[in-house]
């Protein structure tokens, strides 16, 4: 699979840990520069989770959790997605830049979905700048 | 960790519905003691003499204590408390029927009638001499004015519609938004219906003009004038729901039934907390036969919790170290499982989890604001715990 920096992928059992299941059941596997962290529900993630990633070598952390409504613990996607939002003011304070975490809303139908997002995961391309006028 | 807890096969049933009937019989027929409870007068048909069954009428909920495996609850019956022990409970307490007058827009009178009172015109007894009030009329059934009727009711409907076609040779008119029979018995009826030269129509934006005599319903295709318009009543959530969801720690879905949220991974019928299943139209828009087929998948899923005779705790459960615990409650509040308590431990007093309770999501363990709950059973990568 295609190189690329340390990914950690944080996610709910539940929605992500299927999606992954699936990807191997179609014989197909997560990059080898993804490392996979299985939690039991969003609600379960702490932002120290995502510091620690960074810590450990990580460049760019993607939290999985599962859609509004389809959380087993009733707000666990909630709960997930508000950390997420905490972890990235840290980190921006810290000087690393809030695009390196990124977080997906996900079903375990969405294998490919992951790895899509996973491909796209990368530094956001500043908008060109408008030409000025008159210029050819 | 894993130990397994025996537990006593008796279950409580609350509520007073046709498909709490079912659900009881189901339940004795597998070998279940059963508690049969309602708030109501009395219990409709449902099993006879059993000697598992006991049956308690009147008799509301004033507190649930326990869990899964130990529930507690405790009833007031004629001014006396009374505790009753179960392993698991079935909430099938049905919904209500009202006139939903504001929504339709329209004042009862005698040409303008629900299916109730039809259907007592329509059997009273010939020998009383009266009147059949509306013979060979036509007559105009609406459904889904305002809003989707429910089934449950569209399928009085249907039948009436097919005994007026029958019993008193009415020219029937069913008119109909988005009528849908998805189950086996609406679909046999308009099937039926059909077969018996009942017209429908579908409509939007009716405009009724209701004098002494007719009725006229203009629609997007013309006009349609009958004798007599029948209107279906709606369903509402019973006053007590809301109360009962509280008592049980159960939310409500959005329209004020329980549970019509967490339909993904907990099926129909399954509540966020272990060992509470609902049944029938306490949480789902069905007919009586829908209702009954509900009761068998609650007894179903209350066998397959307790089939054993005997409970074990998830592989992943949350544990609370007593000794770092400060009493701030934010675990017993956060826990979509209710399986957080505070409970006295050797010395001190500090939450505890209830291992049978216990879905293992973490929420306690990633709120506890001075980490005093963990996760056992759960792995985590070596960086996470060293800084």
């Amino acid at each position: 699979m295609s190189e690329g920096p340390k990914i950690v992928l944080i996610g709910c059992s539940h929605s992500a840990g299927e999606a992954i299941g699936e990807l191997r059941s179609s014989a197909q596997s997560l990059p080898d520069h993804v490392e996979w962290v299985s939690i039991p529900c969003g609600s379960a993630l702490d932002e120290l989770h995502i510091l620690r990633a960074f810590e450990s070598g990580a460049e760019q952390v993607m939290v999985l959790a599962c859609y509004d409504g389809a959380c087993r613990s009733v707000e666990g996607n909630k709960w997930a997605e508000k950390r997420v939002g905490a972890a990235r003011t840290i980190l921006e304070e810290a000087g690393i830049a809030g695009w390196r975490l990124a977080f997906h809303n996900i079903a375990p139908s969405m294998p490919f979905d992951l790895l899509r997002w996973l491909e796209e995961f990368r530094e956001p391309v500043p908008a060109a700048e408008p030409k000025p006028e008159g210029s050819s | 960790m894993s130990q397994r807890i025996s537990v006593d096969k008796r279950v409580m049933v609350l509520g007073g519905s046709p498909e709490a009937g079912s659900v009881t019989q189901e339940l004795l027929d597998l070998g279940y003691a059963v508690h049969w409870i309602t708030p109501d007068a009395v219990l409709p048909d449902g099993p006879g003499d059993h000697p598992r069954l006991t049956r308690y009428e009147e008799c509301a909920l004033v507190r649930l204590d326990g869990h899964v495996g130990g529930f507690l609850g405790r009833f007031r019956r004629n001014g006396t408390e009374l505790s009753l022990n179960a392993s698991a409970l079935v909430v099938a307490t049905g919904n209500e029927r009202y006139y939903p007058a504001e929504r339709y827009g329209l004042a009862l009178s005698s040409n303008v009638l629900i299916i109730p009172q039809v259907r007592k015109q329509l059997e009273a007894p010939r020998s009383t001499g009266a009147a059949l009030p509306h013979r060979n009329q036509r007559v105009i059934l609406l459904l889904d004015l305002g809003g989707e009727t429910a089934k449950e009711i569209a399928s009085e409907a249907m039948c009436l519609a097919i005994d007026l076609r029958a019993q008193w040779h009415c020219e029937v008119y069913v008119f109909y938004q988005n009528l849908k029979v998805d189950t086996y018995n609406l679909e046999r009826l308009t099937r039926t219906m059909r077969e018996k030269g009942i017209v429908f129509c579908r409509y939007a934006d009716p405009q009724i003009a209701v004098d002494d005599e007719h009725i006229n319903l203009s629609y997007i295709e013309g006009t349609v004038s009958g004798e007599l318009l029948v209107l279906p009543e709606a369903v509402h959530p019973r006053d007590d729901t809301q109360e009962l969801a509280g008592l049980l720690h159960v939310r409500l879905g959005e329209d004020g039934f329980f549970q019509d949220i967490n339909i993904h991974e907990y099926r129909p019928g399954i509540s966020v907390r272990k060992g509470i299943f609902f049944a029938g139209r306490c949480h789902m828009d069905g007919d009586l036969a829908d209702a009954e087929g509900d009761a068998m998948q609650a007894a179903a899923n209350v066998d397959a919790l307790l089939g054993t005779g005997s409970l074990e705790p998830e592989v992943i459960i949350a544990h609370v170290d007593s000794t770092k615990c400060i009493r701030c409650y934010t675990c017993v509040r956060t826990c979509p499982h209710a399986a957080v308590e505070m409970a006295d431990y050797d010395e001190v007093t500090a939450a505890r989890v209830v291992d049978l309770a216990c879905r293992g999501c973490g929420a306690c363990v990633a709120n506890c604001p001075v980490r005093a709950i963990e996760l056992v059973g759960q792995a985590m990568p070596a960086w996470v715990q060293s800084a």
